[in-house]
């Protein structure tokens, strides 16, 4: 692997020697997704205890998950040092004045806040009660009430999760523990959409059509999820409200027709389509289908449109410049002008997915007759790349978390194609399906809060 | 050889069917000219030639589904023609021909000097007294598993390389053969590129074949296309022979 780290580096120095307005001799530019040292907060997580001690055992699985769950998800937040739980005095923390701040002072490292709580349970329902304590002034801060149903209890220590990193962050930020992930999984012959919890939990089947379902993608507001499906016979557009599972009326072309996506108004829709000359183009067209009009036009294929988060440009892969059968990244205006080119290397770019800041787009390439792709982000002002995955297997499909911070991609690292979530920085890594065969991850956008009170 | 009589009787028809036919022809396009002007007329603009032409067929009797050759020899020709399919020719040459009933093939040379046809025949008897057995009359699907065939492709390409050529012309002459028959093609790729360049591929690689099949002569109406991309592999194991047989324009019956 790292002789492959080597040869693109040796491309990188090759090429900007060549050309000076992409790729110089800086420094790729820097991502920040950790804090600074001066910057970082030490986070102590104790586990939320019964406030019953007669129901603990009724609880015990719930308050299992509740701290495990809420565990991963601060951790893969990014955000914060989580402060390890055996280094925390004893005393279960049930009432705030169980917070024996002199006790918690003596830990090898200064906390800066610690997360406790309590589970009770009551006509079947669930009640969290969620406290935070800023441990450097000594002081309870406002605590948060969650309840749900039993088999809720990972979605409530989602939602406490991102509730501490928008507190913590002062609102720069929120988290990503209550978003979604779509993507295919091969059942037999038939790939069908599913959708998870971002930690691969709770996967349910979207699509049951018995059919390959392909390349699925959200409205940035989740309420739609848009796909190609070969449920009538040939790939066509679909596109499905992800609120009640009704298809959304879009024009069948019988013919050819790939890879959707929808605007960030979520009045648009991109598509590649063939046209009478026998290659695809990128389309643009109202949701409904109408208003189509050819934004390529080009007799390379083009196609995988990606909208910049304002809707004012696309990004997409075509094979018009570069040897047949090998295809790079290109941006436009979303009518299809001022087309160029965003990286300038040679081999094989595919699937762009631009980041929800604008500044980057990631995007999977791999060198000349290689098997083995890696994913790279490029800064679409400046063209500079900055490789984000590397070692076993071919690594495909990004796509960004809501946040900016993460991406999730699939990966063929252990012998079947799975869905992995790692933080932009490579740490964090997680594998998060394991049966059968899993692609086309589609991280969705934020969904709105729930069960608060 | 049992049948040379047959040849030379032929042979003297025809000289005799030419002779007469030449010069009625000669009369009537291009009058002669009296002999006595022959002597003041210029060197340089002697009269046009007329053309003279022989047809044979050898031999002139055959049993349904042998074959006969027709021979033929023109002078002062510029075009020669022969009816039944056989079209514009050379001016002296040969064909086999296999006409399944009798049939009389007449030849015309063209020139300046008019017009010249001869004409030969082709009796056509029935096979001798045992004929086989009709054969079993075998069903459009059987006949597509057996008559039209997949295409590969180069890695990376649409093009339609030598060996697809020739594949791709005996399907369209059997599909000519069965003109109920209407196809899909597949197109499929190897799992090297990636996914969503692969469903574009397979989409290019189908219509490629189906393009050189409408060249071919079979109407579009009876093509329809698909592309699966890598989806829907037919091996998978990774390495060049498994990837070339995932390469392919699948034929499939409609």
């Amino acid at each position: 692997m790292s002789a492959k780290i080597k040869i693109f580096a040796l491309l990188l120095v090759v090429i900007s020697a060549a050309s000076t307005t992409l790729f110089t001799q800086e420094e790729p530019p820097p991502i920040t997704i950790r804090p600074t040292p001066s910057e970082e907060v030490i986070l102590a997580v104790a586990d939320v205890q019964p406030l019953n001690a007669a129901r603990s055992g009724e609880l015990s699985e719930a308050i299992r998950v509740f701290n495990q769950v809420l565990w991963d998800d601060l951790a893969f937040s990014g955000f914060f040092t989580l402060a390890g739980k055996s280094f925390y005095p004893p005393e279960p923390i049930v009432r705030p004045e169980d917070v024996r701040y002199e006790a918690w002072a003596t830990l090898p490292w200064s906390v800066s806040f610690l997360t406790a709580g309590t589970l009770d349970i009551s006509g079947g329902i669930l009640k969290a009660e969620l406290r935070l304590f800023d441990m450097k002034a000594r002081t309870p801060m406002p605590g948060l009430r969650i309840s749900g149903e039993k088999d809720q209890i990972r979605s409530m220590a989602h939602r406490w999760a991102d509730e501490i990193v928008y507190r913590l962050t002062a609102g720069a930020s929120r988290g990503v523990a209550m978003t979604k992930i779509a993507f295919t999984s091969r059942r037999g012959n038939a790939k069908e959409i599913h959708v998870m919890d971002y930690d691969g939990y709770n996967s349910r089947a979207f699509t049951h059509n018995n059919a390959i379902n392909l390349f699925p993608g959200w409205a940035p507001d989740n309420s739609k999820l848009s796909f190609v499906s070969y449920r009538t016979g040939k790939p066509e557009i679909n596109v499905y409200s992800y609120i009640d599972g009704s298809r959304v009326a879009f024009p069948m072309f019988n013919s050819f027709a790939s890879t959707p996506a929808i605007s960030p108004s979520g009045t648009e829709i991109a598509f590649s389509l063939r046209t009478p000359r026998g290659d695809s183009d990128l389309f643009v067209s109202k949701l409904d289908g109408s208003g189509r009009r050819n934004i390529s036009n080009h007799p390379a294929a083009d196609f995988a449109p990606t909208w910049s988060p304002s809707g004012r440009q696309i990004a997409f892969a075509s094979g018009r410049e570069t040897r047949p059968g090998h295809n790079q990244i290109y941006i436009c205006d979303a009518d299809g002008s001022n087309v160029r080119r965003i990286v300038k290397e040679g081999g094989d770019a595919d699937s762009p997915a631009w980041s929800p800041d604008g500044r980057w787009i990631a995007f999977h390439w791999k060198p000349y007759r290689s098997s083995k792709y890696d994913i790279f982000i490029a800064e679409a002002a400046s063209g500079q790349i900055r490789q984000l995955t590397s070692g076993a297997g071919s690594n495909e499909v990004p796509t960004w978390a809501p946040d900016g911070r993460h991406i999730a991609f699939q990966s063929n690292r252990t012998g079947s194609w799975q869905i992995y979530i790692m933080l932009l920085d490579g740490t964090e890594l997680r594998m998060i399906t394991r049966q059968g065969n899993n692609t086309s991850p589609a991280w969705s956008g934020y969904f709105r809060q729930v069960s608060e009170n | 050889m049992r049948r040379s009589p047959y040849l030379f009787s032929a042979a003297i028809t025809v000289i005799i069917a030419l002779l007469i036919s030449a010069s009625a022809c000669k009369k009537k396009v291009q009058p002669t000219p009296p002999p006595a002007a022959v002597e003041t007329r210029r060197p340089e603009a002697p009269p046009p030639a007329a053309p003279t032409i022989s047809l044979t067929a050898t031999p002139a009797a055959i049993e349904k589904g042998e074959s006969s050759r027709l021979s033929w020899t023109s002078t002062n020709a510029t075009g020669v023609t022969i009816d039944n399919g056989l079209g514009t020719v050379e001016p002296s040459g040969s064909r086999e021909v296999s006409p399944s009933v009798s049939t009389t093939y007449m030849a015309r040379a063209s020139g300046p000097g008019g017009d010249a046809v001869a004409e030969a025949r082709v009796t056509v008897t029935a096979p001798p007294s045992v004929t086989p057995p009709p054969l079993p009359a075998i069903s459009d699907s059987e006949f597509f598993t057996s008559n039209i065939k997949d295409i590969f492709f180069d890695y990376d390409q649409y093009t339609i390389r030598e060996d697809a050529r020739v594949t791709l012309m005996e399907n369209a002459r059997a599909l000519k053969e069965r003109p109920g028959i209407r196809i899909l093609i597949e197109g499929h790729c190897d799992d090297r590129g990636s996914e969503k360049y692969n469903l574009a591929l397979g989409d290019q690689r189908a219509n490629a074949a189906r393009d050189f099949l409408i060249g071919q002569g079979i109407e579009a109406s009876r093509i329809d296309t698909v592309s699966y991309g890598e989806e829907r592999p037919f091996c998978e194991v990774q390495d060049e022979e498994c990837w070339q047989l995932n390469r392919r324009a699948h034929m499939t019956m409609r």
